[in-house]
């Protein structure tokens, strides 16, 4: 399983990338609401690249419910369990 | 016990599948809104805030994805979880096979249905709705998510009897709250033996009656405030 930390900084890396931020403007607190350009295209490809950087599927009812870092983050150690 | 419970400022998010609903049938075991136990832990902790997502026929994951987005902002303090049959019971097609079945058979399936839940199909077939790798994942997934609450999960149960409709129904509750007790260890509530004890099922062997009711509200109340 992977360390908590790696996927911390996996993540951040990728949402930083899509949405052509710094990463470290990417925090915990980090959402939907909270970055004003986190949203349409660029959450969909925030959503692929973690699919296929962590090797994952997420369904498509869990999808709807990856708007935070935290939730993603908590989905992603849940799936690597 | 009423008496007892000490009037506590909380939030309380309560998530369940139809067993917490007011049924008006059977008439002899039906529950009314003011008996069942969402709403005697209104009427106790009346500081308290609820918000209460309870709906027929729905797994624990499709209550924690709405609750996930909706409610993880909200932090309460407690989490009742009232729910796992619908991902557990054995079942002889799955959503999708069922759903392309009553699409085949269009106004035919009433006379489909019968085998889809026929109880030698159900014991062969063996299927569960949510496998046990993802019911567990779901479990953690609330965990971590509302890791500020103190989640309350009550026992899978129904009556043996139900064993008849559903052949391998007990491994399987046995199983998934094997999973959940050791997710939330001290927030599992054991509830089958008690309801088992007080004839608290209705005739279906799954839905509890007024009395089932009471005993579990009773057990959440003690959880509760032995937690505060």
């Amino acid at each position: 399983m992977e360390q908590p930390e790696n996927i911390d900084i996996l993540l951040k890396e990728i949402i930083s990338d899509v949405l052509e931020m710094s990463i470290m403007e990417i925090d915990n607190s980090a959402s939907v609401r909270s970055l004003c350009n986190w949203k349409g295209i660029k959450h969909r490809l925030i959503i692929e690249r973690i699919e296929k950087e962590f090797d994952i599927q997420f369904s498509i009812d869990e999808r709807d419910t990856l708007i935070s870092y935290k939730i993603i983050r908590a989905t992603i150690i849940a799936h690597k369990r | 016990m009423h008496d007892k419970a000490p009037n506590l400022k909380m939030k309380i998010l309560i998530l369940t599948d139809s067993i917490a609903n007011p049924r008006s049938i059977p008439v002899n075991s039906a529950v009314t809104l003011e008996q069942t136990y969402p709403y005697i832990l209104r009427n106790i902790f009346k500081d308290a805030t609820f918000w209460q997502l309870s709906c027929g026929y729905m797994t624990v994951e499709s209550l924690a994805n709405q609750a996930i987005p909706y409610l993880s902002d909200w932090q309460p303090e407690f989490i009742i979880i009232h729910a796992g049959i619908n991902d557990c019971r054995p079942e002889a097609f799955s959503e999708l096979q069922k759903s392309i079945l009553q699409q085949l058979t269009g106004r035919f399936f009433r006379f489909v249905k019968r085998h889809v839940y026929n109880p030698r199909l159900i014991r062969i077939r063996n299927k569960s709705r949510v496998s046990k790798k993802s019911f567990r994942k779901t479990l953690n997934k609330l965990n971590l998510i509302f890791d500020t609450s103190k989640v309350l999960f009550i026992e899978i149960s129904a009556n043996e009897k139900y064993e008849a409709a559903r052949p391998g129904v007990m491994k399987k509750m046995k199983e998934y709250n094997d999973i959940a007790s050791e997710v939330f260890s001290d927030g599992f509530i054991p509830v089958c033996n008690s309801l088992n004890e007080a004839s608290a099922f209705n005739q279906d062997n799954l839905h509890i009656n007024s009395e089932g009711h009471k005993i579990i509200a009773q057990s959440l109340i003690k959880s509760i405030t032995n937690t505060c």
